[in-house]
């Protein structure tokens, strides 16, 4: 009863909010009062939406919201809400008439939700913190959660430091992991972080009162060698740590604190090697420069790079990457002046890189606003080649078939026809991505401009892992890239954060979810034996051929395979039975 | 005695569901407001336990009514409900004193989760 009187209420005022947003859209130029009515129309619609679970159709009302934020906004985007709006109604009408019942957003109660936060629970009692608090990456509203722990933290504790910045934080630009030096109980601030949503990790370590302390620390100039020299070393004393914990009782405190300690010296050392992302950008914006000179365009390269830092081993071949990339979106992505101006858009074209900071990783967003991917000669090209049978091309998803410009052969310069805008070669960029163990995906949209993402790890050698059991093997998945854990009762019908999302491989009670740019994924698996730090070795070449390994590591003296879930979208087996006989 | 709650959203729709919700969590629903305007006032007059603020209104929005509120009575206890993209707005209604906030979709859980933290 209760269900159709909330579905009967849901019709009648998505239909208001419908209307209300057709009468201020369909007519002329609307003033200031009526655009704000067409916002809160469309903002209640969302909120409407969101609740019974319709995501695309939210994403699209977003869309629309923001046209409706002023009327210089309304009038550049006059033609598209026509269409968008066209669409949200079809949407709406379409889940009206298909009578399907409202969504719940998932539900049970003492379930496990997330992972659990890695609390590091090395300090105690009273005295001044350092405190690291990681949040996830897919925390909805990351900005406003560090206000309110701060907020709560500042209640109980004296807070000396912090790395974000109020007025930041209400642009929604933040910090993660958030830092603090606090002053007080460290129990109190364990009781404060308990149950809050999306902290995937806390650390604390005592430091010396910041009273006592000059704030400005002595620097020193180091050689490049020797800090090399000096990792090669840390990678040795890792290794034979590992086989001194073998020879302890596993319950041994000592076992305990020397990873910690391998840890923290990795930690600093990681620190004292990282630069800048900033320092690419002299050798990008001239680069821009003379392509766009020579094909007679105009190009307006910006870097953000939000204080991000990389690893010096890896800022080559980061340089690479976004060298290939950028000179793709020059070269194929952007139009020329005329071109431009035709379409309505100024006759300079943007590309912009964006840098940002999660645990253990980086992201790396480059779009630019060009013409964007003609999907629809992929996706003929894609049966062209044999990649998919014709019959089968229409379940893919338009995302999905974007992905294929990754594949070998299909953004060659001979197609660049195929693939507006883009040109040589990204199946080599994809590879020297995946060389860094990162993951990167595509999104276009015809007339619009395209995007890369690209997420690596922050280390290569040592990286932090979730090592599990799955099908009797013991296999390991970058954390980066690691979402949550949840326990299914129904392997067709795994659910998360209120979507029904596709699990892979042999059905069990426990999922390990991935998640990217607000996609999951998930992998059936037996239990999550811990999430660690592990040193990645190299495969060896027998192995190499196999898309989804990307190294392994020695655990008790066995080797176990690492599986790159970067590529799950597009290779990730059903079951593991092909990677198990690889290894006998 | 039944914790007492103030709903404040536009939207029919969302009053229902989140009647539904607190009525389950043994909460007594004494009142609902549908702006920013009637919030304040049923506040004032019904003094409840807490309030849930919906932020995009017509007339007052729910900032507005949370600061005036607050001003009037610093214990409230409010919790903003809204919806992704809102980002700088939910910074600034907790800078304006609500303790907490949850983003559509919501479940029940997440209702209770933060209903406990708020009443422990």
């Amino acid at each position: 009863m209760r269900k159709e009187r909330l579905r009967e209420l849901f019709i009648e005022e998505a239909q208001e909010h419908l209307k209300g947003i057709e009468s201020v859209i369909s007519g002329s130029l609307p003033g200031e009062k009526e655009l704000a009515e067409a916002y809160r129309h469309a903002h209640s619609l969302k909120g409407m939406c969101a609740t019974v679970g319709l995501s695309r159709t939210v994403e699209k009302i977003h869309r629309l919201e923001e046209y409706f934020s002023s009327i210089s906004a309304f009038e550049k985007g006059r033609e598209e809400i026509s269409r968008i709006y066209g669409e949200i109604k079809r949407m709406i009408e379409r889940y009206i008439e298909s009578g399907v019942e409202l969504e719940e957003k998932e539900e049970k109660e003492g379930k496990k939700e997330g992972l659990v936060p890695v609390i590091k629970e090395t300090s105690s009692g009273e005295g001044t913190f350092k405190v690291d608090i990681f949040l996830s990456s897919s925390l909805p509203m990351p900005s406003a959660t560090i206000f309110k722990l701060i907020r709560n933290i500042g209640r109980e504790l004296e807070i000396y430091r912090s790395n974000a910045d109020k007025n930041l934080l209400k642009k929604g630009e933040y910090p993660n992991p958030l830092s603090l030096i606090v002053k007080g109980n460290v129990g109190k601030l364990y009781n404060l972080l308990e149950g809050e949503k999306g902290i995937i990790g806390v650390n604390v370590s005592p430091v010396e009162s910041p009273e006592q302390k000059p704030l400005l620390g002595e620097t020193l100039r180091v050689r490049i060698d020797d800090l090399d020299r000096l990792m090669d070393d840390l990678t040795q004393f890792f290794l034979l740590k590992e086989k001194i914990k073998r020879k302890l009782d596993p319950d041994d405190d000592l076992s305990f604190k020397l990873d910690m300690l391998v840890e923290k010296m990795y930690d600093r050392l990681l620190d004292i090697r990282m630069v800048p992302l900033k320092i690419l950008e002299d050798g990008l914006k001239e680069m821009v420069q003379s392509y766009s000179k020579e094909l007679g365009k105009r190009v307006i390269l910006t870097i953000v790079d939000k204080g991000v830092l990389i690893d010096r081993g890896v800022v080559d071949k980061l340089y690479s990457i976004l060298v290939h990339i950028i000179k793709n979106a020059v070269y194929h992505g952007i139009e020329t002046p005329e071109e431009r101006r035709e379409m309505g858009k100024s006759p300079a074209g943007i590309v912009k890189i964006e840098a940002e900071d999660f645990p253990d990783a980086f992201q790396i967003r480059v779009s630019d606003d060009g013409r964007g991917v003609d999907i629809e000669r992929v996706r003929e090209k894609i049966v062209e080649m044999g990649l998919v049978e014709k019959e089968k091309i229409a379940d893919l998803s338009e995302s999905e078939i974007l992905q294929y410009l990754f594949h070998p052969g299909m953004s060659t310069s001979e197609n660049k026809d195929v693939i507006a805008g883009r040109g040589v070669g990204l199946d080599a960029v994809k590879e020297m991505v995946q060389k860094l163990y990162g993951f990167i995906y595509v999104e276009s949209e015809r007339g619009k401009g395209t995007v890369f993402t690209i997420k690596i790890p922050r280390s290569a050698i040592l990286q932090n892992v979730v090592i599990v059991m799955m099908n009797g093997e013991r296999v390991a998945f970058p954390s980066y890239m690691v979402e949550a854990l949840v326990s299914v009762d129904d392997p067709d019908n795994v659910r998360f954060r209120g979507e029904k999302i596709e699990v892979k491989g042999v059905p069990s009670g426990t999922a390990l979810i991935f998640g990217f740019r607000g996609k999951y994924l998930g992998y059936f698996i037996e239990e999550v034996e811990e999430i660690d730090m592990v040193l990645v070795r190299e495969l060896p070449s027998d192995f190499r051929s196999v898309p989804y390994l990307y190294g392994y590591f020695f655990r008790n003296g066995e080797p176990s395979f690492l599986i790159h879930p970067g590529i799950l979208w597009s290779y990730f087996p059903e079951d593991l039975s092909q990677y198990t006989s690889l290894r006998k | 005695m039944k914790r007492r709650v103030l709903i404040a959203d536009d939207a029919r729709f969302m009053r229902e569901k989140l009647k539904e919700i607190f009525t389950s969590l043994d909460f007594e629903v004494v009142g609902e407001a549908f702006d920013g305007d009637s919030a304040v006032n049923l506040y004032q007059e019904l003094k409840p336990d807490l309030v849930t603020m919906d932020i995009v209104m017509p007339g007052k929005n729910g900032i507005d009514a949370i600061k005036e509120i607050k001003e009037k009575d610093p214990d409230a206890k409010i919790i903003v409900i809204t919806t992704l993209g809102q980002k700088n707005v939910v910074v600034e209604a907790l800078e304006a004193g609500a303790e907490e906030f949850i983003v559509k979709p919501f479940s029940r859980r997440d209702i209770k989760k933060v209903v406990n933290k708020l009443f422990k």
